[in-house]
């Protein structure tokens, strides 16, 4: 009754496909080398940082289009820290009526980078926690990463002017069996949230086969983020990227709901304009230098709002189709509709 | 179109109602936890006013104004005028503190408290 109610409200929210969550990747450089890194950053890009004027530029018809502060600007890479024009960029959507976050490996946050990012206006944050000490370090394949990653977690989590952030950690085989030491850490650092993901097997994930769970690891997952939630000691939650049957609404707070294309746009770094900066680049629909961000936006995006087109493979027939419709856009790439990883599949067997 | 119309209404009341806004709260896989903000959260503070030298009331210009809660530096003009913004985040601040410095190092810095008027500060700095 509340899935039918969901898909209905899903229908409805995709006609009308209003931009509430903009990413912007403002640099593809990036501090750290991740094994599991899904957009296959480099410590040197060969493409240059976007000029922040050539964003404002490209976003400024959005303050005309959509009410102040309803649009929410996340900005990524690469390492966004790693742009130093990062709180002048902040302060100045600020201004222009956009609240901003930054998603962040936290190696060059420390108490300065904080308080110039508090006061340029930071609303949200998100920092990457692997693991404990070694399997973290060993991950971000750079020794005092973790120690790094942590003293941003307790800047961040002290902070009482930051509206909400929140923890994420990658699970993999690697830290499955630490999830209960993080936790206990976490919460006595103070910490009131906690999201997870799987790692997809897409950038350079894409090649090691050792980091995707199996069906029982998952499970272990999930029954793991249900018992944190219900403690109620830290606000546990899955992330979007999957729809789960019937531990859907037990992860999370609602229901998958996969808003890539619907709500959520990007501007990547080389001007293309589509939808998580995760998905295959070759999903773009338009790019700043060459197109009006709103057109695009209000006139493209056919294949992120009618996915009928990953009705096959394994999802040709699978009676949870209409739940899920195909996934979410990061598992699918441009060559072929069938998705690369379905975690409904992998927890069937075991679903209570 | 019509339907798309009523639809909008009934969702502002679904957004609206405790058992139902979990459904707007929305957030990418990739991303960070959403915050639709609210205009009281974050808020410019303008500043501005005239310098002059305390002796003989003459305006100073290349005097440096800055707050401690922000980088935002402004410096005077030939009028001895100065107009600072800067972006707090909170509003429980009782005011904020000025701080005026000469560049040349003609005059002895000054801090001060201001709590109202802020579009008329008059300061007025001691040679050294």
């Amino acid at each position: 009754m509340l899935q039918a109610f969901h898909n209905y409200f899903r229908k409805k929210e995709t006609q009308l496909h209003e931009l509430n969550y903009l990413f912007w990747e403002c640099t593809q450089r990036c501090n750290l080398n991740c094994r599991h890194c899904g957009s296959d950053c480099t410590a040197s890009s060969l493409l240059p940082d976007m000029p922040f004027e050539d964003f404002l530029k490209a976003i400024e018809p959005l303050e005309k289009r959509y009410p102040r502060n309803s649009v929410f600007i996340v900005i990524t890479g690469g390492e966004p820290l790693l742009r130093s024009d990062l709180a002048d960029c902040g302060r100045e959507l600020r201004r222009h009526g956009f609240p901003w976050s930054i998603v962040t490996n936290g190696y060059a946050y420390d108490a300065e980078m904080h308080r110039k990012l508090m006061s340029a206006g930071l609303c949200s944050i998100t920092v990457s926690l692997d693991g404990l000490r070694e399997t973290h370090d060993a991950f971000r394949k750079r020794v005092g990463s973790f120690d790094h990653a942590m003293n941003a977690i307790d800047l961040i989590a002290n902070e009482k002017h930051l509206p909400t952030y929140d923890i994420v950690t990658c699970v993999s085989p690697m830290n499955l069996g630490q999830l209960d030491e993080m936790k206990r850490m976490l919460i006595e650092h103070k910490v009131k949230a906690w999201r997870f993901f799987t790692i997809a097997p897409i950038g350079r994930a894409a090649t090691d086969n050792n980091l995707q769970l199996n069906g029982e690891q998952l499970r272990q997952l999930m029954d793991f983020i249900v018992a944190t939630r219900k403690e109620g000691k830290i606000d546990a939650k899955f992330s979007c990227e999957a729809y789960l049957g019937k531990y859907d609404r037990k992860v999370r707070d609602w229901h998958y709901f996969c808003r890539a294309g619907i709500n959520i746009g990007s501007v990547l770094n080389d001007g293309s304009i589509s939808a998580c900066p995760n998905i295959d680049r070759r999903f773009a629909q338009g790019n700043i230098y060459s197109d009006n961000l709103i057109d695009v936006w209000e006139n493209k995006f056919e294949k992120f709002r009618n996915r009928e087109w990953t009705k096959c493979g394994v999802c040709a027939d699978c009676r949870e189709y209409k739940n899920c419709l195909g996934g979410a856009m990061h598992l699918h790439t441009a060559d072929s509709g069938e998705i690369m990883d379905c975690h409904w599949r992998k927890l069937s067997p075991v679903i209570p | 179109m019509k339907s798309l119309t009523a639809y909008k209404w009934v969702r502002g009341l679904l957004a609206a109602s405790a058992f139902t806004s979990v459904m707007f709260i929305m957030q990418a896989c990739y991303g960070t936890p959403n915050y639709r903000g609210e205009e009281s959260f974050c808020y410019e503070v303008k500043m501005s006013g005239v310098v002059t030298d305390g002796t003989s009331s003459q305006p100073l210009s290349g005097i440096n104004v800055s707050t401690d809660i922000s980088d935002e530096v402004a410096v005077s003009d030939e009028n001895g005028q100065f107009s600072l913004s800067f972006m707090v985040y909170s509003d429980d601040d009782a005011g904020y503190n000025l701080n005026f410095s000469d560049s040349l190092d003609r005059y002895a810095p000054f801090d001060t408290l201001i709590v109202s008027d802020f579009s008329d500060i008059n300061i007025s700095l001691a040679a050294k």
